[in-house]
């Protein structure tokens, strides 16, 4: 089967399972060489995960760096530290994760058999992983941005470019699945809510990454070829703050779009009723998405951008969606009665992130406050000031650190809510119900410090908020570690789950054994609303 | 005598899809162009910023000639025109007219990549030279790269062509092809009139 092709037929898709009896290829030969939906998202959220705890540990090392009563990292190291760790958080943790996640689970939600170009998911999902781990040698090995190797810098910035073009490949079959390989019925406005959070946000993924992709070129052609370390885009003190857009709001919010579609099918599945404000919900999500294009606030190339009044406005206006949204879901919640499970004190713990991270966006916008600018020394570095490289405003840190980890606790919700689905054995709700608080405590701690950080004077209170702030991150690490530890144990258990083990399941994946078998569906509901088990149940004609 | 059908229950219609190769392609065209629109907002304010200081943009000695520029687009235009041939006699069973046009749209790509190797000869413009030089070599060599991908992509589907992959029913590979084809194309007129036009 060719890059470009896509079976619909189940039978042509290649099992592991399938060598054992068929004499072929060994297990690990089939792993290299699968096409199926369900491995490749297995390894997508697997690798995140690890790489996720690796770059939150980096996060807590460098807000204990802020600290200037502690020697803890040398400080020619501090930038390279901070920049690896964001990086590392959005695409070698979020991202791949949400992908991961998406590729096992939106061709159940449409009542596919599998994801559209899966052996492009499969060729993107190596490269990601290759060229992640270049990435991270060559930072470690005094490369990425400001590093002391000319050779590793070039590395870094090659590897990440890569790394992104492969996610980008893997966004294009996910939104292509949702777009094309919908079964009878299910038009787009009946789509499950998370399916349609990933066409949205593989969409803005598409329309923003690209264009950073474009300045890691820039960077390292400029630091390749240029004389004396580059012109505008190679130097050391400039290849950050190039960069610097995809990590600051508005962009940062697009990488946490998943987040939304996550709470809103776990608050509308495990509240047995359905979503009674459904187009709220689907223009919230479309509204967030939008707000969320940041590829055109870029300080670098116009330094005056935070003064002007649409940024304002965009920023102010990022959070309406978030209120739209809280209220839709609350109209769900209060028709259906929600169980107190993980996955919905995950999802709603996640959007109260969400709202404190568009909360503090908004607070950096207005200039009165004049969080972009600094009242000491110390507050407005993040990174290197010793160095002389350019910082980045710590405001801007925060709400990154704030958002992302919000976005953590909605991978968490994910998890819990669809692990059993995953895995074909019982999530440990326990682990997921630890984790949740832990990372929402994280995400504060770590983030509410650093938005109001730059107009304190006191440089004991700064060195104090600094230390409160790696605390967070380390709260935040300490809950990926929990659910880590949970997804393994109940890897380990022996009992096997239902189709459904919440009894409540209103969309197609809940329809199909756990993990599902090959081809995904025996047979298929005829669809005709977002809840067709729902009218099965009731015994409307599906 | 009466012969006697016995009831047969006909297959169930296959089941309608949207085109899923031209709504992939729709999708990676749609990332070219944003980095290719990031990359013109960096140079034309880069450039604005420049010349606002009195300063020249294209290093001393740069020479661009017009004449270069204007084959190579005509080049390009030339293949858009032949490659939608391709797509169009396939939709009409004209197997020979899509086999000659798909050829002739390859032999105009590595026409272009050609004459772009050519004018980067003479254009006496060294990368490290300065932030326009770096700007002009990425955003023509993203292009290239670009008109690279689509050759392959248009390679393979005429290679799926031969082995009588399409019919006039069923051509969306080509389509798809073709369709990335264009918006690379669409992308030089940009080139064309930012970068060397308006220099």
């Amino acid at each position: 089967m060719a890059t470009t092709d896509t079976s619909i037929a189940p039978s042509v898709e290649l099992h592991a399972s399938d060598h054992a009896t068929s004499g072929a290829p060994a297990p690990i030969v089939s792993l290299f060489g699968t096409g199926d939906h369900k491995i490749m998202g297995r390894l997508f959220m697997s690798f995140g995960m690890i790489f996720g705890m690796l770059s939150m540990a980096l996060l807590a090392a460098t807000a204990v760096s802020q600290n200037r009563t502690i020697t803890f990292i040398k400080s020619d190291w501090v930038s390279q530290i901070s920049t690896l760790s964001r990086v590392g958080l959005v695409f070698f943790f979020l991202i791949p994760f949400f992908l991961g996640l998406a590729i096992y689970i939106v061709p159940l939600q449409v009542g596919a058999a599998t994801i559209a170009f899966p052996r492009a998911v499969a060729a993107s999902f190596w490269t990601w992983l290759v060229s992640t781990g270049m990435a991270i040698v060559a930072w470690m090995a005094n490369g990425g941005p400001a590093g002391g190797s000319a050779q590793m810098v070039d590395l870094s910035f090659f590897a990440t470019g890569v790394a992104i073009v492969a996610l980008l490949v893997t966004s294009m079959c996910v939104a292509t699945t949702v777009i094309t390989f919908r079964t009878a019925g299910m038009g787009l406005d009946r789509v499950p809510f998370f399916s349609w959070s990933m066409v949205v946000a593989t969409g803005i993924w598409l329309l923003t990454l690209p264009v950073l992709v474009g300045h890691l070129v820039l960077i390292y052609v400029d630091h390749h070829y240029g004389v004396d370390g580059g012109s505008q885009f190679g130097k050391a003190t400039t290849q950050w703050q190039i960069v610097s857009w995809a990590f600051a709001a508005p962009q940062v919010f697009a990488y946490a779009i998943p987040a939304l579609g996550i709470t809103a099918d776990a608050v509308t599945t495990l509240g047995k009723a359905r979503m009674p404000q459904r187009g709220i919900v689907l223009t919230a999500l479309g509204a967030f998405g939008a707000l969320s294009f940041g590829a055109w606030v870029q300080p670098a190339l116009y330094p005056k951008v935070y003064n002007n009044w649409t940024f304002v406005v965009w920023s102010v206006a990022l959070v309406l969606p978030v209120l739209l949204f809280i209220g839709g879901i609350t109209g769900a919640m209060r028709k259906g009665k929600p169980s107190v499970a993980a996955p919905v004190i995950g999802g709603l713990a996640s959007i109260i992130g969400l709202l404190l991270g568009a909360v503090g966006a908004a607070l950096f916008a207005v200039r009165p406050l004049k969080l972009h600018e600094a009242a000491n020394e110390y507050a407005p570095v993040v990174q290197g000031l010793q160095t002389g490289h350019w910082y980045q405003p710590a405001a801007q840190v925060g709400v990154f650190g704030i958002v992302v980890i919000s976005a953590a606790i909605a991978g968490v919700a994910g998890l819990a809510y669809w692990g059993a689905k995953i895995t074909g054995k019982p999530f440990s709700n326990g682990a997921a119900s630890l984790a949740v608080p832990l990372l929402l405590l994280g995400a504060v701690l770590y983030g509410a410090p650093l938005v109001g950080i730059a107009r304190v004077t006191d440089e004991s209170l700064v060195n104090t908020l600094s230390l409160v702030s790696a605390a967070g991150a380390v709260f935040a690490l300490l809950g990926l570690v929990v659910v880590s530890l949970g997804v393994v144990g109940s890897l380990a258990g022996k009992a096997d789950v239902a189709k459904d083990p919440w009894n409540v399941g209103q969309t197609l994946e809940w329809d199909t054994t756990s993990p599902p078998e090959r081809g995904n569906f025996a047979t298929l509901p005829v669809v005709t609303s977002a809840e067709p088990l729902l009218d099965r149940d009731n015994g409307n004609p599906s | 005598m009466t012969a006697t059908l016995s009831p047969v229950t006909a297959p169930p219609p296959p089941v309608q899809r949207p085109r899923v190769i031209m709504v992939a392609t729709g999708f990676a065209a749609a990332g070219s162009l944003m980095m290719f629109a990031g990359l013109f907002g960096a140079y034309l304010t880069l450039r604005a910023a420049t010349v606002a200081n009195g300063a020249t943009w294209l290093p001393k000695g740069t020479s661009i000639p017009l004449s270069q520029i204007n084959m190579l687009f005509a080049t390009l235009l030339m293949s858009v025109v032949i490659v939608q041939w391709a797509v169009s006699a396939m939709k009409n069973d004209d197997r020979i007219g899509s086999y000659l046009a798909l050829g002739i749209t390859l032999l105009l790509g590595l026409a272009f990549v050609n004459q772009t190797a050519y004018l980067y000869s003479i254009m006496k413009l060294d990368v490290a030279s300065g932030s326009a030089a770096v700007l002009i070599y990425v955003i023509t060599g993203a292009h290239l790269a670009m008109l690279i991908i689509a050759l392959v992509f248009v390679g393979l589907m005429a290679v799926r062509a031969l082995g009588g992959s399409f019919t006039s029913r069923h051509y969306d590979g080509l389509a798809a092809a073709a369709l990335y084809w264009h918006v690379m194309v669409a992308v030089f007129a940009f080139i064309w009139i930012i970068i060397y036009v308006t220099k």
